[in-house]
C-alpha cells in the first residue's frame, strides 16, 4: 500500500497529524526535534483520480497522435498534433507534446525546461581574478575574460534578474592586468 | 517594443549547499531554487500545484555561530588589552567586527532548515536558513498555495477519511496520509 506521509527531516519517522498545520513549532514524537509542518491540499492529490486518457468509443472522434485509440483533448501549441490527456504537457500554461518538449529541452528554447545555464559573465570574472593567483597566465586569461564578458551580452543570460556588473568588473580587471603586463614587459625589455 | 518583464522575484536570503550557494525566486506559478557555482546556474522548479508540504526544522547552529563570534571577540579583545597604542586600537577594531557579527546573529534569530515536499522529492530550501524568515515566507506562500490548489481542496472534501493500518495491526491515524 502506497501511503503518502510527511516525515521528520531529522529522524525520517512519520509525523503525527496533531502537529500539522498548527502554525507553531512542535516536537517530533520520535526525536523531539522542533518542527513546523504545513500540509497543503496537493498532499491528498494521490488519492484522487490521476489524469486518464479516455478511450474512443464512437467513430468520428479525433484521436491522439501518439495513442490512436485515445481521445484527443487538446492540440500541441508548437506542432499542432492532437494530444490525449496523457500526452498533454502543460508548461507554464502552454500545452506541448512530449516530442516538442524533448526538442525544446535539447535546443534550449523552452526556458521552463532548462535546468542549468552557463554564465559567461561569471566565467569571465573567475578568469579575471584567477589570474592573480598565477599572474603570468594573465597573458591568456585577461583577453579570454574580455571575450567571455562581451559574449555574455549576446548569449542568453540568467533566467532570474541579473545585472551586467560582473562582466563590467571582469573587463575592467582584465584591461588593468593587460596594462600591467605591458608595463612589466616594457620595463623588462628596457633593462635587458 | 518593451522587453518582457522577468517573472522572477527574489525571496530574501542566501544559503550554502554542498558545493554551491543557493537563492530562492518566486514566479506566478512556481518557486525556483537557483544554485550558483563558479560559472553555472542550476534551476529547480517547484510548482505551486505540486507542493504538498513545507516542513521547518529548528536547528541549534545559531548558538554555535554565536559562541564562535563571541570567542573571536574575546580573543581579539584580550590581545587588544595586552598590547599598547596603535596595535591596541587595531585589535579593538578587529574585535568590534566580531561583536557586530554576534549582534547580527542574535538579531537574525534562531536557525532552521526548511524543506519543500512534492510527490516525488523533498528538497531543502537552503536560502531559508533562519526561522523568522522561513516562517514569514510560509505566511507569504500559504494564500498563494491555497489559491493554486483550490481544485484539490474541493475534491478532498469529497474523499472518505483515510485509515492506515499500523504495524501492530490496529487502525490508527499516524499523520496526514494519502492513500494510493
Amino acid at each position: 500500500m502506497n501511503v503518502n506521509v510527511v516525515t521528520c527531516p531529522s529522524c525520517r519517522n512519520a509525523l503525527p497529524q496533531a502537529i500539522c498545520n498548527t502554525g507553531e513549532l512542535a516536537f517530533c514524537p520520535s526525536c523531539e526535534t522542533s518542527v513546523q509542518v504545513e500540509v497543503f491540499p496537493a498532499f491528498f492529490q494521490s488519492t484522487l483520480t490521476a489524469a486518464k486518457a479516455e478511450t474512443i468509443v464512437e467513430s468520428g472522434t479525433s484521436s491522439c497522435f501518439y495513442h490512436e485509440n485515445k481521445k484527443a483533448v487538446i492540440h500541441c501549441d508548437t506542432c499542432g498534433r492532437f494530444l490525449c490527456a496523457l500526452c498533454d504537457l502543460d508548461i507554464g500554461g502552454v500545452h506541448i507534446c512530449p516530442a516538442c518538449a524533448e526538442a525544446g529541452r535539447k535546443k534550449g528554447n523552452v526556458a521552463e525546461l532548462e535546468t542549468n545555464r552557463v554564465m559567461y559573465d561569471s566565467a569571465a570574472l573567475v578568469l579575471a581574478f584567477g589570474a592573480f593567483l598565477i599572474w603570468p597566465i594573465a597573458v591568456i586569461t585577461a583577453p579570454t575574460a574580455i571575450v567571455l564578458a562581451v559574449l555574455s551580452w549576446r548569449r542568453p543570460g540568467s533566467l532570474v534578474p541579473r545585472t551586467r556588473l560582473r562582466s563590467y568588473i571582469a573587463i575592467l580587471v582584465a584591461i588593468l592586468q593587460l596594462i600591467g603586463l605591458a608595463g612589466f614587459f616594457i620595463i623588462l625589455s628596457n633593462e635587458g | 517594443m518593451s522587453a518582457k518583464p522577468n517573472p522572477y522575484k527574489r525571496v530574501p536570503g542566501i544559503g550554502m549547499d554542498v558545493y554551491e550557494y543557493a537563492r530562492l525566486y518566486m514566479a506566478d506559478d512556481h518557486l525556483m531554487l537557483v544554485g550558483l557555482s563558479a560559472w553555472n546556474e542550476s534551476y529547480r522548479r517547484f510548482f505551486f500545484r505540486d507542493i504538498q508540504a513545507i516542513v521547518i526544522r529548528k536547528t541549534q547552529w545559531w548558538i554555535l555561530y554565536g559562541a564562535l563570534w563571541l570567542l573571536a571577540f574575546f580573543l581579539f579583545a584580550a590581545i587588544a588589552l595586552a598590547v599598547d597604542d596603535v596595535a591596541s586600537i587595531v585589535f579593538w577594531g578587529i574585535a568590534s567586527v566580531f561583536i557586530v557579527g554576534l549582534a547580527v546573529n542574535v538579531v537574525r534569530g534562531p536557525t532552521c532548515s526548511c524543506y519543500v515536499k512534492t510527490a516525488v522529492q523533498t528538497t531543502r530550501l537552503a536560502p531559508l536558513g533562519r526561522l523568522r524568515r522561513a516562517r514569514s515566507f510560509l505566511e507569504q506562500l500559504r494564500p498563494v498555495l491555497a489559491q493554486a490548489q483550490e481544485q484539490f481542496k474541493k475534491a478532498e472534501a469529497n474523499l472518505p477519511p483515510v485509515v492506515v493500518e499500523s504495524e501492530s495491526g490496529s487502525p490508527e491515524s499516524p499523520g496526514p496520509t494519502a492513500g494510493p
